[in-house]
């Protein structure tokens, strides 16, 4: 048993299947996946790890998914053989994006210098609780210190409500506003797709600061964002329907390169300022999207065609899927065909996943990496 | 991507642009910003001074190539065809790979800035396919042209006066190294204080006189370190300085940590901050409790040698016994009602101790004689006022109690003797001491007369008064006399 595994999280078996499989794979690490659902049963996965040893690092998600769809509960384990342990480290709030990207460079570096050259370029996958506000500036600093040496990956655990909540762990803590930095083998270098389609009229986001946009066109960003979901879409947008509109009625960051990083708003200010899940730079471009009504093929397809392209034949292996809960509240039960289409397309064995609050790659195999929303995020998971 | 969304694209890098201020900030920024638009996953900036055919440039910047990053400041091989004065999008790989020593890199952007500056992106796969490169991106290099230039004239004055503040510094370093020096070495104490009174700080001789060391009062008001008695003439001292901005010089006694008294001569005065406000008060006092003892000996051994010479004098005129302590007394009570000073007053019971020293130099019997004298007789005994400035004038008085002397026969319109001095040319002691002796004569019982009565010797002040004797001296002794009932020394007894 090394492919990862999903497990209940009994209290009665889980010790017994860790010893199990630890005698098998001893020194292996384990990342887990915990679903928000048995985010109560963490410690006791933490209590079995310390007591064995095993050096273990995860998130907490909204829920977690397979081939089938979504799982009721308990947490992906998935084993792998990284030459150094996950580092959690704790993000001050007050101390910028700079200082925090060197905190992740510190304890990245050293890792990197254990990394067997024979493997090669490895995956820096990160884990962010998504309440941290400035995650796409932690990555332009990371990028500066970092470079190529990696590549970038990740997502943003937390709750689905969005609530605050401890949401990173390791065998010892847990935390919140935090960030778990993993060196993974450069197979767990993730493609990310979303899917929809740019529409050709545009605002500007003219006033900003961090994730909070305050002003669309020079106007409060509610009013402005009401006022593009009407005259575009039709739809009356009020105060109380807001969070519910975020999800099907997303702005979208245009970049030169014709590319759109999507910004699914969460929350709306007394004085009319949204706020974001990512980062919008002052004057970026906006564009108002609509989520297709169904999730189509588009997406899955361009992520498994980039998968083959890096990896050649995909089937038959540990697939590590990330599907944006935004993009989940948008489709509806109609996610799931998404789902399945990524596993029939796929061919995974299996596909294990969750779903996340953000989602961090580059847009090609290697480079800058960006913060998205609503995406779909997948990479192969290979233990060693 | 249409017009608006290019423009939007533009105006973002041009806002990158205004908002650095250095150099290397600017080029991270700007190329930060490259990256993320266009996807790219390398970029540098080359520096090129030679112009565009330079066969060498340094690496100014290097953003997601962790190899180039090693040579970022460094001088490289620039292939030709690398640099140009064009946009180009094409730049072949075999030309990428020369000039990064990897073959991964597949497309080149080369932006040229002006002819000393290039930035290349870099990346696998071509990227900016359908964007018009030619049309984007020429305003947005020449503003960056513009502020690279601004940056470094921007750094090279923020070094030039970074460099200035370091000597400014060192110079302010040095002067108050000196200044302490000075302070550790100087024995007088010293202390300072902020505008509100707490102090600053003191040298080592403050630590030595008074007992308390730059810790214990520093951040502390007067109250908080001496007798109350103490503290509250501090305060009134210090509000006194800063209200009237005078230096003050001031005598006081102190009690140091120990309990020892100090006579101490205080100095104080401001000191003013940049703007010329009141920075605090520096002050500095010196004991002077051995001084002040040696001039005590000194005054006690000038009163015992006076002392002494008036003895003498008793000695030689048993008439006269007593004469200079009854006028002493009454010359110290006239200058008393004319309101001289103490210092003045003792100067002046002195100098009448001894104002006839000089009829030590008259025969006796010409002192004792029990008749009116004679001219030449008389001629004698005018002498006594020379003779006696003649005996004291070498030694050394804070008074001037030789002339004194020399001029207490002198009169006010000029007939006394010996030089006929008159009005303020004699001194005010003397002119007390003339209408004191005078008084006192009148008094008492000489061997040629009997006393005058009291009556009688007021009128005869009255008589001369403004003439011989000094209006005002001769009314302060009336006033003694007649409405304060003084009466000399010994006179009920003399009587």
């Amino acid at each position: 048993m090394n492919a990862p595994w999903h497990s209940p999280l009994d209290s009665g078996q889980l010790e017994m299947q860790l010893r199990q499989w630890q005698s098998s794979h001893p020194g292996q690490q384990l990342l887990a996946l915990v679903a928000e659902s048995d985010q109560q049963q963490l410690p006791l996965l933490q209590t079995c790890c310390l007591h064995l040893g095993i050096a273990l690092a995860g998130g907490v998600f909204p829920r977690l998914l397979d081939s089938q769809g979504f799982l009721p509960g308990g947490a992906w384990l998935l084993p792998h053989a990284s030459p150094a342990n996950a580092a959690l480290l704790g993000i001050h709030p007050d101390r910028g994006a700079a200082t925090a990207a060197r905190q992740m460079a510190d304890q990245v570096l050293p890792m990197l210098q254990q990394w067997p050259a024979a493997q090669g370029k490895p995956t820096l996958f990160m884990l962010f609780d998504a309440m941290l506000p400035d995650i796409a500036s932690i990555l332009d600093e990371l990028y500066l210190l970092l470079a190529d040496q990696v590549y970038y990956g990740g997502v943003n655990a937390g709750s689905e409500s969005f609530q605050p909540m401890p949401c990173l762990f390791d065998q010892h803590r847990t935390i919140g506003h935090g960030v778990l930095c993993l060196l993974l083998p450069s197979s767990a270098n993730p493609a990310i797709a979303h899917g929809y389609a740019a529409p050709q009229q545009t605002t500007c986001a003219t006033a900003t600061a961090g994730n909070r946009i305050f002003q669309i066109d020079w106007r409060p960003a509610f009013d402005s964002y009401r006022q593009m979901v009407k005259e575009q879409f039709g739809a009356e947008l009020t105060r109380e329907s807001f969070y519910s509109f975020g999800v099907h009625f997303p702005l979208g960051v245009v970049l030169a390169n014709q590319q759109v990083l999507i910004r699914v708003p969460v929350a709306l200010e007394d004085d009319g300022s949204v706020f974001c899940v990512g980062e919008v730079p002052e004057n970026a471009l906006l564009i108002m999207l609509q989520a297709p009504s169904e999730p189509g093929t588009e997406c899955v397809d361009s992520i498994v065609a980039d998968l083959r392209q890096r990896h050649g034949d995909i089937s038959q292996q540990p697939l590590l899927g990330f599907y944006c809960a935004g993009r989940s509240m948008h489709f509806g039960p109609a996610a799931l065909q998404e789902i399945s289409h990524l596993q029939a397309s796929s061919a995974a064995a299996p596909l294990v996943g969750a779903l996340t609050l953000g989602e961090i790659a580059s847009l090609q195999e290697w480079g800058y990496p960006l913060f998205h929303n609503a995406s779909i995020l997948c990479s192969l998971w290979r233990s060693a | 991507m249409n017009k608006d969304q290019l423009l939007a694209v533009l105006y973002d890098l041009s806002l990158t642009i205004g908002r650095e201020v250095t150099v290397d900030a600017l080029l991270t920024k700007v190329v930060q910003r490259l990256l993320y638009h266009t996807g790219c996953p390398t970029g540098l900036v080359l520096s090129h001074p030679q112009g565009l055919d330079a066969d060498h440039g340094r690496l100014l910047k290097v953003i997601g190539d962790h190899l180039l990053q090693q040579q970022q400041g460094e001088n490289i091989a620039l292939p030709p065809g690398l640099l140009g004065r064009t946009i180009r999008s094409d730049l072949p790989q075999a030309l990428l790979q020369v000039f990064t020593g990897q073959p991964r890199y597949h497309c080149g952007l080369r932006l040229p800035l002006d002819s000393q500056h290039t930035i290349l992106l870099l990346a696998p796969v071509p990227l900016l396919q359908q964007l018009p490169l030619d049309h984007v991106f020429p305003p947005v290099l020449a503003n960056l042209s513009r502020a690279i230039k601004l940056c470094q004239d921007s750094e090279q004055l923020a070094e030039t006066m970074q460099r200035e503040r370091n000597q400014a510094k060192a110079a302010l370093n040095r002067a108050l190294r000196f200044n302490q020096a000075l302070l550790n070495a100087i024995p007088i104490a010293v202390f300072y204080k902020d505008a509100s009174g707490r102090y600053l700080g003191c040298n080592p001789a403050f630590s030595r006189t008074v007992g308390m060391q730059a810790e214990d009062i520093i951040g502390k008001l007067p109250a908080e370190v001496w007798p109350a008695e103490l503290a509250a003439m501090f305060a009134q001292k210090d509000s006194e300085l800063i209200t009237t901005r005078q230096p003050q010089l001031f005598e006081y006694v102190i009690r140091s940590q120990q309990g020892k008294l100090m006579d101490v001569v205080y100095a104080k005065d401001l000191f003013y901050d940049d703007d010329n406000q009141i920075g605090g008060i520096i002050g500095a006092f010196i004991d002077i409790s051995a001084r002040k003892q040696a001039e005590e000996s000194l005054r006690q051994s000038l009163i015992q040698a006076i002392s002494a010479l008036s003895s003498a004098m008793v000695h030689r005129d048993l008439s006269t016994a007593g004469h200079e302590v009854r006028v002493s007394d009454l010359a110290v009570a006239i200058g008393r009602q004319l309101q001289l000073g103490a210092e003045q007053l003792e100067g002046l019971g002195l100098a009448a101790m001894v104002h006839d020293i000089g009829q030590i130099q008259i025969p006796s019997e010409i002192l004792t004689r029990p008749r009116r004298l004679n001219h030449e007789e008389f001629e004698l005994v005018k002498m006594h006022a020379e003779a006696g400035h003649e005996i004291l004038k070498d030694i050394h008085f804070p008074w001037p109690i030789a002339d004194i002397a020399w001029q207490h026969h002198e009169n006010m319109d000029g007939s006394g003797y010996p030089r006929g001095l008159a009005g303020n040319d004699i001194l005010l002691e003397a002119r007390i001491i003339h209408v004191a002796d005078s008084m006192e004569a009148m008094l008492s019982h000489r061997p040629f007369r009997r006393q005058l009565g009291m009556e009688q010797a007021i009128a005869q002040l009255q008589q001369h008064r403004g003439s011989i004797y000094d209006p005002a001296v001769v009314d302060a002794c009336l006033s003694l006399f007649l409405e304060q009932g003084y009466q000399l020394p010994d006179s009920k007894r003399k009587n």
